[in-house]
């Protein structure tokens, strides 16, 4: 069982369309305060059953990226003025990280479950809030961006795999090739260009039982 | 139970189908490379080291990825397919005049890797084989990075700024912005470039 209700391909992005206007007038009407960061609540994507559980997963992902790259902007404090591309990278990167947790929010909101706001605390805690703090300048962000990013889109090739509602698997198939395109940007960005592997592997992807919050 | 085993059937058939079309694509796309790489823009000594080594990966992953369909395609009971995709071998043939210009190179196989990532993005939400099913979707991120690549390639040689197609420090910081930008013009990627399940079909 999927535990979605069906929904094709041109339903789901005029939901996603909805969601997200109705995401961002939640965010600014104060009715619902983020609680603090100091004290968040924490859940766990596997709480759902199967594909919603995929979807909850990504969801922290995606906004755990967003979150990511709001603090690589805000670097420049510090760090001074980044790169003009790896400052368009991250701006643009960012938004449509913020669009695909409002996809991955609309599925879940469609099927009566709360979308997730929070973000993936697993990853985070191991790997971004780590390599924030030894980030001295940019090219330690830059390494971030592609390390972030190819732990999503790891997690997108196994659930791919792994989803059986066929609007999800559709979903998935359109923010894939997204992440990876992000990641051959960053491929040139870094200046390493392609991996020799042929295959992308998904011996990375993070599983549900991941802490949300 | 006659009609699920009916369905199943059909099901094996369409997936086949799109594994000898997707492998034509990947042979297209192989011999396109290919030539590309035998023209002097890349065997000269002057040649551009970053782009040859992107061209000579993506070739050889290409190959790859056609086996690998192939392979999959007469697991499930089909016959393998050896020969290019008529529709994107018609294109090669009427970009290989100018292809000595790095820009319409690059330009011709962008072109034929977003038809191949996207075939493989649309026949996704159609593959019954989940191992098909996985194996599409790991090639497919390798072919939008390869994608993803070849915008900004072509964006610098399009901004006639070919020396900026390098990998020597400080380069980065000499990119323009949309460097960083043009590789991913969407935050949903479409799949209006895919080639259809039948059109490279082995009857």
């Amino acid at each position: 069982m999927s535990g979605l209700p069906p929904l094709d391909r041109r339903q789901f992005l005029l939901a996603a369309g909805a969601v997200g206007g109705a995401g961002l007038l939640g965010a600014c009407s104060g009715d619902d305060p983020r609680p603090p960061d100091t004290a968040p609540l924490v859940t766990r994507a596997d709480r759902l059953e199967g594909d919603l559980s995929v979807a909850a997963l990504l969801a922290s992902l995606e906004n755990l990226m967003v979150g990511v790259y709001q603090e690589c902007l805000e670097r420049q404090e510090r760090f001074g003025p980044h790169p003009p591309a790896m400052l368009g990278f991250l701006e643009t990167a960012q938004r449509h990280h913020r669009e695909h947790a409002v996809a991955w929010n609309s599925v879940l909101t469609g099927a009566g479950k709360p979308g997730v706001t929070g973000v993936d605390l697993t990853v985070k805690a191991g790997t971004t809030d780590p390599a924030l703090v030894r980030a001295r300048e940019y090219t330690a962000l830059l390494q971030l961006a592609e390390d972030v990013e190819g732990i999503t889109a790891t997690t997108y090739l196994h659930a791919i795999g792994a989803l059986e509602n066929n609007a999800a698997i559709k979903i998935a198939a359109s923010i894939h090739p997204v992440e990876h395109e992000h990641l051959g940007t960053l491929a040139f960005l870094v200046g390493h260009g392609l991996s020799s592997e042929p295959f992308g592997r998904s011996d990375g992807a993070r599983p549900t039982t991941d802490s949300i919050g | 139970m006659l009609a699920g085993t009916a369905r199943g059937a059909a099901d094996q058939a369409l997936d086949v189908q799109m594994l000898q079309t997707a492998a034509s694509v990947e042979n297209a796309l192989y011999s396109a490379y290919d030539v590309i790489l035998g023209l002097p823009s890349f065997t000269a000594p002057t040649a551009n080291g970053v782009l040859k080594n992107l061209f000579v990966t993506a070739r050889d992953q290409h190959g790859r990825h056609a086996t690998a369909c192939n392979e999959l395609a007469t697991t499930l009971g089909g016959r393998t397919q050896a020969g290019a995709n008529a529709f994107l071998a018609a294109a090669i043939g009427r970009a290989r005049p100018g292809l000595g210009d790095l820009t319409q190179a690059v330009e011709l196989v962008l072109e034929l890797e977003q038809a191949s990532a996207q075939t493989y993005q649309f026949d996704l939400g159609l593959f019954a084989d989940v191992n098909a099913r996985r194996m599409a979707a790991s090639i497919m991120g390798v072919e939008c990075q390869h994608a993803g690549l070849l915008r900004v390639v072509r964006h610098l040689l399009t901004a006639r700024t070919p020396e900026l197609v390098s990998f020597d420090s400080g380069t980065t910081l000499r990119l323009p912005r949309e460097a960083g930008t043009v590789g991913f013009p969407e935050a949903l990627a479409k799949a209006d470039k895919a080639r259809p399940a039948a059109d490279g079909a082995v009857a």
